[in-house]
């Protein structure tokens, strides 16, 4: 009996676990076998074995309680119990692929929906290598054949439209008038950002996408850094000012990063003494705290503020007086966003507020303007799935502009002796709106999107309904083609011309191409836009309808390691309408050449040339004058065959060059500029004698050196 | 450079008797939590990092690309028949070492090109995976070199695609091993320099497969180990370099390219 047991005994594990053969296919969800897949038993993992070319395996199992493993990288793993299948029959695995992480929800959405529709992506470098940008991420673009900025503003002016129909937003908050010291009429000479603080900066030269409202021509969208590399203390000194810049990690999920600077004039004039005739003084004080939080795993917070101080003393002539203009401006703006992560998409809740306080005086003309903005939005992005985007949001943009000013009677008689008259105005304007914009990758080639946004009319707002329509074909690896239209509309920012918000609107068409080949690049573009709605620029001229079509070509060319060239012209035919009147626009261009020579090795230095070369903008002359006894000025009357003569064409060279000194844990770096070499004049207004019978023209900035240092503490 | 470097160290290693720095040896086995057999039919791609390792082993002594050209023929062929992801990859890896080897003959026009076509393969694949992530941001880093004028625009190429080898599976050693190789090779005015040390230890602290599967990628460990100690020689960290130096060198005893950062560590 005792034998008869242990016999048993010795059997049983074999009646039990019998050794069992259990073969199948491991296919992906669209019945592709899978190859190198991992087929395991969970209790017995080292008698894994790996699927053939044809997703085929076969494993020896002896155990049907254990459980089968199949995994591979990019798909979930399945988990099939042994006991749930026959083992003698052929097993059918499908492995499904892993759902979006949260970390590539973090990644897909650090880029906008519209990424693959803009025409130009800039990052931090990209903006202190290039050739015109002087470190400015506004006048980077400048460099672009799509920038058809003449006025050596930063506010740009793209594809021909003017300034005010193209917006800026910061962190999906729009920012008017983004340019320091600017003029009355908006121009500044640069930009109010800080390079430091930008992740990317994407340009939508012609129809800008949806998800953004109030702008009928371009938009530059600027992202601010979501993310930290190391501590950095940073000091400068130039010859126009200093400023200290600092970033600091906060524990490991959080930085702060903090800046002040202040400009000062006399050293500039100085050594431009004989370049900056009319300039006398000008001043700044800035100072910005950028904060970026993520709150847990799904929750990120960041917060920008800026405040500023700038003013400026200038010798201006106006018709025919000559005397100083006074300017002085504070601004204090903050945008907020909270960005929530969910599996599938992310929301964002994003706010500003943006007050600024303005004076300005010239002879009998006193203007103050304050100004005050609130925005919010809430936006929904959502992954449908790998190939489908949709984002939808809601904005509201308030606006008000009070200006108390004292307006010249005559506006050609402008003296302090003048007579004026005492004007206060208060305007608003609130910009309600709801958006969808899609984007769907149909497949290798071609990418679709579309996006609609509408108002909701408050108090007496006409309705209105942009649209738009985006198609990408990719022809090759390299080679890319974006077709893009719609309609769009905004409103005009109020300035001392013209003190109402005024709905404008544009149709777009545009063809753009880019072809990248191993060191060369090439894109080219061909658009047309109709735009539509009162647009003042200066007290004599208001546009009703205009339409611009352009071409433009821009190349390439990196050799010999650290040398790059880059060559562009646009062509521009530019078509105004004023009461049913056609005549040439202001921005119509046979040409318009760029081009660099841009020397870059981090080990030495970086020397930048680089050339530009235009006709003139166009200009109305005054036809006759007659005088005015009352105000013993001349009137004058100008011609009706507006746009009837050009400024002076214009070409200009710059270099700049910059070296970076490394020194253990601090570095140096010097920078220099030469610009304007030639001494050329662009002409900016056609000024006249006292009686109007002789012209002579005022112009921007002639030759100018300027040079500084930046000493940077990494720690 | 550094991978120039890198590749000379690899005939060295050769006559030195070394059998593959890429294998992962014993210490590492223990980590892993499964192993693997491997079916005996593919037997193409079975230890096929190895084999293009060795191939370029061979066109490196010989002089002569042939072994690798062949087997860049071979796994072509494999993929015209079976159309798998995990062949382009392979194919993808050999152009690296193609292109190495071009390089290593100062023909840097049909590294150039070599490279390029990797990457080509790599930007082809459909749904990439981790690891394919990671294959084609290490050989952007490479091509860089090659284009110095452009480096910032492929680095930010680089960083998305090590970001989405690294969102895709956080364990994955070379897509760690490949973003502290671009922020090495970032020159500090560019931003570079400040995250390779963090990343090298993350990429250390890994193992080299999760389940050990010959025909799946394994590189990346040793080479970690290698730009960790550089990393701290050219910072002067005597002590972590040295530190690193006995951990590496115990983990990978046959490595070359880890044993002779000996000398510059001697007296120190």
């Amino acid at each position: 009996m005792k034998y008869c047991i242990l016999i048993l005994l010795f059997f049983v594990p074999l009646v039990v676990f019998p050794q069992s053969l259990l073969k199948g296919v491991v296919k992906d969800s669209n019945g592709d076998a899978v190859f190198a897949a991992n087929v395991y038993l969970k209790n017995n993992p080292q008698k894994g074995i790996v699927t053939d070319l044809d997703g085929n395996f076969s494993l020896a199992v002896s155990n049907d309680t254990d459980t089968l493993i199949v995994s591979f990288i990019g798909y979930k793993p399945t988990k099939i119990l042994l006991h749930s299948i026959k083992i003698n029959e052929f097993l059918n695995v499908v492995l499904k692929e892993g759902s979006k992480t949260l970390a590539e929800v973090f990644i897909t959405a650090q880029d906008p929906i519209s990424e693959k529709f803009s025409v130009v992506k800039l990052g931090k470098l990209n903006i202190y290598l290039n050739p015109v940008s002087q470190g400015d991420p506004l006048k980077a673009i400048t460099s672009l054949p799509a920038s058809t900025t003449t006025d050596e503003s930063a506010n740009p002016s793209l594809r021909g439209s003017s300034a005010d129909r193209t917006r800026v937003v910061l962190n999906n908050v729009p920012i008017y008038n983004p340019v320091r010291n600017s003029q009355i009429n908006g121009i500044g000479n640069f930009s109010i950002f800080n390079t430091e603080i930008i992740h990317e900066q994407y340009v939508y030269a012609s129809n800008p996408p949806l998800t953004y409202g109030n702008t009928s021509a371009g938009l530059i969208e600027i992202e601010t850094i979501n993310e930290l590399p190391a501590n950095q203390l940073q000091l400068s000194a130039s010859l126009a000012g200093v400023g200290a810049f600092l970033s600091q990690k906060i524990k490991s999920k959080s930085f702060v990063q903090v800046f002040g600077n202040a400009q000062f004039s006399d050293a500039f004039i100085g050594a431009n003494k004989t370049s900056m005739t009319r300039l006398n003084s000008f001043f700044s004080r800035d100072m910005g705290v950028n904060f970026h939080s993520n709150i847990g795993k799904r929750l990120t917070f960041n917060s920008f503020n800026y405040y500023i101080n700038e003013g400026y003393d200038v010798n201006v002539e106006e018709f025919t007086y000559s005397g100083k203009a006074l300017s002085g401006k504070t601004r204090f703006f903050s945008v907020n966003n909270l960005k929530y992560h969910t599996d599938n998409g992310v929301l964002s809740i994003n706010s500003g507020i943006d007050n600024s306080l303005k004076n300005f005086s010239f002879g009998d003309l006193v203007s103050g303007n304050k100004t005050n903005q609130v925005f919010t939005s809430a936006d929904y992005r959502w992954f449908i799935s790998d190939k489908i985007t949709l984002q939808s949001g809601i904005s509201n943009d308030y606006q008000r502009s009070r200006f108390n000013d004292s307006i010249p009677v005559y506006y050609y008689a402008l003296s302090p002796e003048s007579p004026n008259y005492r004007s206060d105005t208060a305007i608003s304007n609130n910009i309600l709106e709801a958006y969808s914009y899609i984007t769907w990758d149909i497949n290798d080639k071609w990418t679709l999107s579309s996006g609609v946004r509408s108002n909701v009319p408050l108090k007496n707002q006409s309705y209105y309904l942009s649209s738009q329509l985006g198609l990408k074909y990719r022809i090759s690896k390299n080679q890319s083609l974006l077709l893009s239209g719609g309609k769009y509309h905004n409103y005009s920012t109020p300035n001392y011309y013209s003190k109402k918000f005024i709905l404008l609107s544009s149709y777009q068409l545009a063809l753009d191409y880019s072809f990248e080949y191993k060191n060369s690049s090439l894109t080219a573009a061909t658009y047309y836009k109709n735009e539509k709605g009162e647009q003042t620029n200066n007290l004599f001229f208001t546009i009703d309808d205009q339409s611009t079509f352009g071409i433009e070509f821009y190349y390439e060319q990196s050799f010999m390691k650290y040398l790059k060239l880059t060559f562009s012209n646009t062509f521009i035919n530019q078509i105004s309408e004023i009461n049913n009147t056609r005549f040439k626009g202001e921005k119509d261009y046979n040409y318009f050449i760029k081009t660099s020579l841009n020397y870059n090795n981090p080990k030495t230095f970086s020397l930048t040339l680089s050339y530009l070369a235009r006709p003139g903008d166009c200009y109305t002359p005054v036809a006759v004058s007659y005088f005015d006894s009352q105000t013993n000025f001349f009137l004058p009357l100008f011609s009706s065959n507006i746009n009837s003569i050009r400024y002076k064409a214009y070409n200009r060279i710059d270099i700049s060059i910059s070296r970076y000194f490394k020194f253990g844990k601090t570095a140096l770096i010097t920078f220099a500029s030469l610009n304007n070499i030639l001494n050329t004049n662009n002409e900016s207004e056609v000024l006249y004698n006292s009686d109007y019978s002789k012209t002579h023209f005022d112009h921007y900035e002639l030759r100018t050196v300027y040079f500084g240092l930046v000493w940077q503490l990494n720690y | 450079m550094t991978h120039l470097l890198f590749t000379l160290m690899f005939s060295v290693n050769l006559l030195s008797g070394n059998a593959g720095i890429n294998q992962i040896n014993n210490s590492e086995i223990a980590t892993c939590f499964v192993k693997s057999e491997i079916v005996p039919a593919d037997s193409l791609l079975l230890d096929i990092q190895s084999k293009i390792y060795n191939a370029f082993i061979k066109a490196r002594m010989s002089q002569k690309n042939d072994a690798l050209i062949g087997l860049s023929n071979q796994l072509e062929n494999l993929y015209k028949a079976k159309n798998q992801n995990l062949i382009l990859y392979w194919r993808s890896y050999l152009q690296y070492y193609l292109s190495i080897d071009y390089l290593i003959k100062a023909d840097n026009k049909s590294a150039e090109n070599e490279i390029n076509k990797g990457i080509e393969l790599m930007e082809s694949v459909e749904k990439k995976n981790s690891e394919d992530y990671a294959l084609l941001a290490m050989l952007q880093s490479f091509s860089i070199q090659f284009n110095s004028s452009r480096a910032m625009f492929i680095s930010v190429d680089v960083k998305k695609n090590v970001d989405s080898a690294i969102s895709l599976d956080s364990t994955n050693l070379r897509a760690w091993y490949v973003s502290a190789s671009n922020d090495f090779h970032t020159p500090e005015l560019y931003g570079g320099g400040k995250k390779a040390e963090k990343y090298l230890q993350k990429a250390i602290s890994l193992p080299a497969q999760e389940i050990i599967n010959s025909y799946l990628p394994s590189w990346g460990k040793e080479e970690s180990y290698e730009m960790l100690i550089k990393l701290y020689i050219q910072k002067e960290n005597w002590d972590m370099a040295k530190k690193y130096f006995q951990e590496g060198a115990t983990a990978f005893p046959e490595s070359y390219v880890i044993n002779q950062l000996a000398s510059k560590l001697v007296g120190k």
